[in-house]
């Protein structure tokens, strides 16, 4: 009888607990993610290390404003990588659901359709994947790595290396267009004759690259050539396969990648990448107490996916082979910045929000990124070498690049 | 004269004075804070909805009655959407990223480099500074390309499924052209961020009658906002400017100096309290300066400071547009959706119910026996294939303002495959079901990709699943279908006798 008692006590004050839990303030976040279509291979990652974020800061107590501890609680669509639909998808988040703050968005165009949205809405949108630049909306803040923070740095350091001739090779869409023009603008600079580069595009889901690697077998047949690619998604297995069949390697012709991270990897054989380069403003394989502690918690978040303290059921994580990369760290960093600005400005009202937000400091997994007035952020680069683990080693690091959407500010007009 | 059965005129006058009417009333008149109140967005939405019906008809047109599965019609529907789109890019006036006068994309692809005879803008693209030739594309240009495909697969005699696949890979082909960077619509981007539809908020808003004295007025600098307009004025533009005037070209000066003007008005604001010290403002617009308004606010603002600051000088153009984004425009957008939609029903109807429609809908059911009996069937078909496109081009150009994007995936063949699902979700060789189905079915999936993010997928699958199987009417048919059941469950009936009973796909399922 007295187990009996004692049990139902215990059912009642974990069901009081419950209720308090379920009645303490929230706040409401979207996450604006495409979680099918092609896009939802890359930005389902996304979806769950922002889920992940929001336990880990609902655990801790959530957001402190006015003396009041307010959780986070998310609201998860699905744009479906159609891009007339995140535009309606991101003005229900805004207007119907009214969101605090939008975490989302993996292509520029999807960006680009949102971004009529936020600015009639005065929104709040925080787009954390690595872009071309030349956009600066005061409704986004742009916690990607801006050209002159994933493409310069690698070419300073082929020129370092002794590499005198450029083929840029990418996908034609806005992103790989724009970067290759700030490169080309960038060579030239570092006096590098027009006749040396080589500037190629194909198009999405491109499949038969024998006649441009045959191209490229001959422009690197003097050796000390490089490629800088900007090749997305699943066109770079038939590249990298046909490469490596032309008796290319690493050693004769490196290739430098700006769009493959570790979360890529899982569905790409990286041992015909294994030598080969990528930039980024965060590694996994980075040894840091906090790098550590921020991998483990988020392997084993996604065995028990859960967001603490609100009514939120998490479906659709995957917990097999998963990693950590760029654009998921930067998702996180987006997440812990917005919430210091919302605890210094005392308010979740966007304009006050968006001026706390500059000069915001956050000490990352590997190391401080800083909010600037121009909306990018000061972060550490890291070039990386692929290992056939799909992991990669760290060769190089420049400390605290500042993030510049616009070229004519770093190359003069 | 075309008869409706009393049902369906009951409906649709129904459904026209509540889409029509008791909506956008309920937009623009209900407070916002009341039960009753239409958001915009919702409106907007539903907008949408109605432009996909549009599209949807037309497809039925084909499917349903002419038996031409087309798995293409997206692609007019797109373009359609792309024509009213780059006259839209057209009337940016300077509020892009850059503050130019061409798109953005035109900049960032360096345009400029490469016409530079038209300051940037390829030569296709200038006509389209006019709505009207935008209008008149939006219907040539879909019927244009149906007419030419068409008049080639219909004398081939190309036919069921094998048209079916034609009309996939054309739409693929031009999507994949279109993403094309080179071929000047804006790549994979397409085109977005569209500030004015209708009219031109021209780009020389600011009329200057005697650009000689203003010149003098602006380098003289007599009051804080002439130094401050002349200094922003580039140093290549004042000495331009200097050496028009003294070639005494008055008129190329005029324009050079409005261009100029127009630049800095739209570049940032204008309003500074110690710049305006000396002008006087009326009460209002210190009202609407207190409001700091944003993008085409602030620019009708400036400008309204410039007349205010430079009464004898500057004479402003009245603005035509319209404000894309404006809640007034996107309530007229949506009427306009469904007027469209009820033209578009009302002709389909009146065509299906003519003689044509009669012969149309024997080429469904045996082409080969029309054909022997003297009719050019292809002839017919293709009338009704370019009549299809120009609905859909239609649906298109309504489609873009409202979603404020094109690009080249609405041309990807998964869009059309959709298109033909919506009609047979509804029902297909009637004329209701296919609005049914688009409306349904877009309505849907609007609410579960937002309530059932993870797996609404399943659930809109199940269904495209479940009525393929066992509604091969659609929803419209449902009614009938229950009677078919009624009557073979209920004794006393003939329900021996299959032929009343049994619910007989129509033959061009097999198709």
């Amino acid at each position: 009888m007295k187990t009996r008692l004692n049990k139902f006590f215990a059912t009642s004050a974990a069901l009081g607990l419950a209720c308090v839990a379920i009645t303490a303030e929230t706040v409401k976040v979207g996450i604006l993610h495409s979680l099918s279509g092609t896009m939802a291979i890359s930005e389902t990652s996304l979806k769950d290390v922002l889920l992940f974020t929001f336990d880990e800061i609902n655990k801790t107590g959530g957001i402190k404003v006015g003396g009041k501890s307010v959780l986070i609680e998310p609201v998860v669509v699905d744009p479906a990588s159609n891009w007339p639909l995140f535009a309606e998808k991101a003005e229900q988040l805004l207007v119907k659901d009214k969101v605090a703050v939008v975490f989302g968005c993996w292509t520029s165009v999807s960006r680009k359709s949102c971004l009529p949205v936020f600015e009639k809405e005065n929104g709040l949108l925080f787009y954390p994947v690595q872009y071309e630049g030349e956009e600066l909306s005061k409704n986004i803040f742009y916690t990607a790595e801006a050209v002159n923070q994933q493409a310069i740095p690698p070419v300073d350091y082929m020129l370092a290396d002794g590499k005198k001739k450029f083929y840029l090779l990418g996908s034609d869409y806005v992103y790989p267009r724009t970067t290759n023009k700030i490169l080309k603008k960038y060579l030239k600079m570092k006096g590098i004759p027009d006749s040396d580069i080589e500037e190629i595009y194909t198009p999405f889901g491109h499949t038969d690259y024998q006649t441009i690697v045959a191209a490229i077998k001959s422009f690197s047949a003097g050796g000390k050539a490089c490629i800088i690619s900007t090749l997305n998604g699943d066109t770079n297995v038939p590249f990298f396969k046909e490469f490596a069949n032309a008796g290319l390697t690493s050693e004769n012709c490196p290739v430098v990648s700006f769009s493959i991270s570790e979360d890529e990897f899982r569905g790409l054989p990286a041992k015909q990448l294994v030598g080969h380069l990528g930039c980024w403003t965060y590694f996994m394989s980075i040894k840091t107490p906090e790098n550590t502690k921020f991998v483990k918690d988020f392997l084993d978040w996604v065995k028990a996916p859960k967001v603490t303290g609100v009514d939120y059921n998490v479906y659709g994580v995957d917990p097999n082979n998963r990693v950590t990369c760029s654009p998921m760290n930067l998702s996180r960093m987006g997440v812990y910045l917005w919430k210091q600005a919302v605890e210094k400005a005392g308010s979740f009202e966007v304009d006050k929000v968006r001026i706390a937000l500059i000069g915001q400091k956050v000490k990352g997994p590997v190391g401080e990124v800083v909010m600037q007035a121009n909306h990018h952020l000061v972060n550490n680069v890291f070039i990386g070498e692929t290992l056939a683990s799909g992991q990669f080693k760290v060769i190089k690091t420049f400390n605290a690049v500042a993030g510049e959407p616009f070229s004519d500010k770093f190359l003069g007009k | 004269m075309m008869q409706l059965p009393k049902h369906e005129l009951l409906l649709v006058s129904l459904s026209v004075l509540i889409g029509l009417v008791v909506l956008p009333c309920l937009n623009a008149f209900a407070p916002p804070d009341s039960a009753l109140h239409v958001s915009t967005f919702t409106l907007s939405l539903y907008g949408k909805y109605l432009t996909y019906a549009v599209l949807a008809l037309g497809v039925n047109l084909l499917w349903g009655y002419t038996g031409l599965l087309s798995l293409g019609q997206c692609l007019f529907f797109s373009l359609g959407g792309y024509c009213l789109g780059m006259s839209m890019m057209m009337n940016i006036s300077g509020l892009g990223q850059y503050h130019e006068a061409i798109p953005d994309f035109m900049v960032f692809l360096e345009f400029p480099v490469r016409f530079p005879e038209t300051a940037g803008l390829p030569p296709h693209w200038i006509p389209f500074k006019h709505f009207w030739f935008a209008a008149l594309m939006v219907v040539l240009v879909p019927a244009g390309v149906a007419c030419l495909f068409g008049w080639l697969a219909f004398r081939s005699r190309i036919k069921g499924v094998y048209f079916s696949i034609l009309s996939q890979a054309l739409t693929y082909a031009a999507c994949l052209m279109f993403f094309r960077n080179d071929f000047t619509f804006g790549g994979n981007n397409g085109l977005t961020d569209f500030k004015f539809l209708l009219g031109t908020p021209s780009l020389q808003p600011c009329e200057i009658p005697n650009p000689a004295s203003f010149i003098a007025e602006l380098k003289e600098g007599k009051d804080d906002v002439s130094r401050f307009l002349w200094s922003q004025v580039t140093p290549a533009s004042q000495k331009g400017l200097s050496d028009l005037l003294i070639a005494g070209k008055t008129a190329s000066a005029e324009a050079l100096l409005a261009g100029e003007i127009n630049r800095i008005l739209a570049s940032g604001t204008l309003y500074d309290e110690r710049r305006f010290s000396a002008v006087a403002l009326p009460p209002d617009i210190k009202l609407l300066l207190g409001q700091n308004p944003r993008d085409t606010g602030m620019l009708k603002l400036n400008r309204v400071l410039m007349e205010l600051a430079f009464p004898h000088q500057v004479v402003k153009k009245a603005f035509t547009g319209y404000v894309v984004n404006d809640p007034p425009t996107k309530r007229a957008l949506y009427v306009c959706s469904g007027l469209l939609l009820l033209l578009t029903y009302l002709f389909c109807r009146w065509l299906t119910s003519t003689k044509f429609g009669l012969i149309q809908r024997a080429v469904r059911d045996s082409e080969n026996r029309v054909l022997f009996s003297g009719y050019a069937t292809a002839n017919f078909k293709l009338f009704v294939f370019v009549i299809a496109a120009v609905i859909a081009g239609l649906g298109g150009a309504l489609f873009v303002p409202q979603v404020g994007i094109i690009n080249p995936s609405e041309m990807g063949a998964d869009k059309s495959i959709e298109a033909v699902i919506w009609v047979a979700v509804g029902g297909r060789g009637n004329l209701l079901g296919p609005i049914l189905g688009a409306i349904g079915v877009n309505s849907l999936k609007s609410y579960a990709t937002h309530s059932f993010a993870e797996q609404w997928p399943y659930i809109l699958g199940g269904l495209f699943v479940f009525v393929t199987l066992f509604m091969p009417k659609g929803l419209i048919g449902l009614p009938q279908q229950f009677r078919g059941l009624w009557r073979k469950v209920r004794p006393g009936t003939d329900a021996n006798n299959p032929s009343t009973v049994e619910i007989k796909p129509e033959n061009t399922l097999s198709q």
